[in-house]
């Protein structure tokens, strides 16, 4: 509640275009639409027909996501660990 | 963009990029054969060997899609190696350099006027989804050629980060010099976080428009705006 709270105050004050979004605690989500972007796009273009877009551009983005989280995961074990 | 140029900074490596883009793309439209022939002929080369199969070769035969039984291609019987198709023919050159200088303009524009409006719609939200995020995150500050020099090689290949940066540079809007500085149309600079992920979202939109606008350069239309395309052919 206190962070949906302090997330609405956050939007309140905040001037679209004119201000920055203050995001530095969950920045890490925005990985997502960039994911789901990039896999939209380029299946749009590799797709001979677009029927089946939106579950190819999902497997897709789904693959980018778990690849990254592999690597991040490998990146950890290596600098923490090894 | 013009003005960006000549602005009192001078040259920067960003403007530079625009103006050789710009160039290239002007070369396009002037050069009737295309900058690189070579890639064109191998291209087209790929093209005809789709449909050199072995059954083709024998009797000859009509490549149809398999979804809708629209005809693809015709491949002549064997002793005749080309292959013959109904959008375009070898001496025909097929680059859409307007295509693709629309899709610079706006994402999706160059599909739309190649007739292929689907994949032209699809392309535009997604695009100026992903460019419109990023601005939001980051504010106007994250187009700067100033500041991030390197990433507005990717973000000026859509038009409207040029837009933005054009702005800046001509003083409709500016950044905030400190706290007091209460200017009408003045942004905030971004940073830290927000700063990262505005120019990754805006630059990452011109580098996918990079391949739209690839994609549109040699994508055959639909065939009855392949027609209506063709020079010549009553429109």
């Amino acid at each position: 509640m206190n962070c949906l709270s302090t997330g609405l105050h956050v939007l309140w004050a905040w001037t679209p275009l004119f201000e920055p979004l203050h995001m530095d605690d969950y920045w890490l989500w925005f990985i997502l639409p960039l994911a789901i972007g990039i896999a939209v796009v380029y299946k749009a273009i590799r797709m001979h027909r677009l029927d089946r877009l939106l579950h190819e551009a999902a497997y897709l983005a789904t693959q980018i996501v778990v690849f990254m989280v592999l690597a991040a995961f490998f990146i950890w074990l290596v600098t923490e660990r090894v | 963009m013009v003005l960006s140029i000549t602005g009192d900074s001078g040259v920067t490596p960003g403007s530079l990029w625009a103006v050789i883009f710009v160039i290239q793309i002007f070369a396009f439209a002037n050069w009737s054969d295309g900058p690189w022939p070579g890639l064109r002929r191998r291209l087209h080369y790929r093209r005809y060997r789709v449909c050199q199969r072995p059954s083709a070769r024998r009797s000859g035969s009509v490549k149809k899609h398999p979804s809708d039984g629209q005809v693809i291609s015709v491949a002549p019987p064997m002793g005749l190696q080309k292959r013959t198709s109904i959008l375009s023919t070898p001496n025909e050159p097929t680059w859409r350099p307007m295509a693709a200088g629309l899709a610079w303009l706006a994402p999706g524009l160059g599909h739309w006027w190649i007739g292929d409006k689907a994949r032209a719609v699809v392309l535009a939200v997604s695009i100026s989804a992903l460019w419109l995020g990023g601005l939001l995150i980051g504010g106007f500050g994250a187009v700067d050629s100033k500041q991030n020099q390197w990433w507005f090689v990717g973000q000026m290949l859509t038009a409207p980060s040029v837009a933005v940066e054009g702005m800046q540079r001509t003083g409709v809007i500016r950044a905030k010099k400190g706290p007091d500085d209460r200017g009408l149309l003045t942004y905030e600079p971004p940073f830290g976080r927000s700063a990262e992920q505005g120019v990754l979202y805006t630059a990452l939109a011109g580098l996918l428009n990079l391949l739209t606008m690839i994609d549109v350069l040699y994508r055959d239309p639909p065939p009855a705006r392949a027609l209506a395309l063709k020079p010549g052919v009553a429109r």
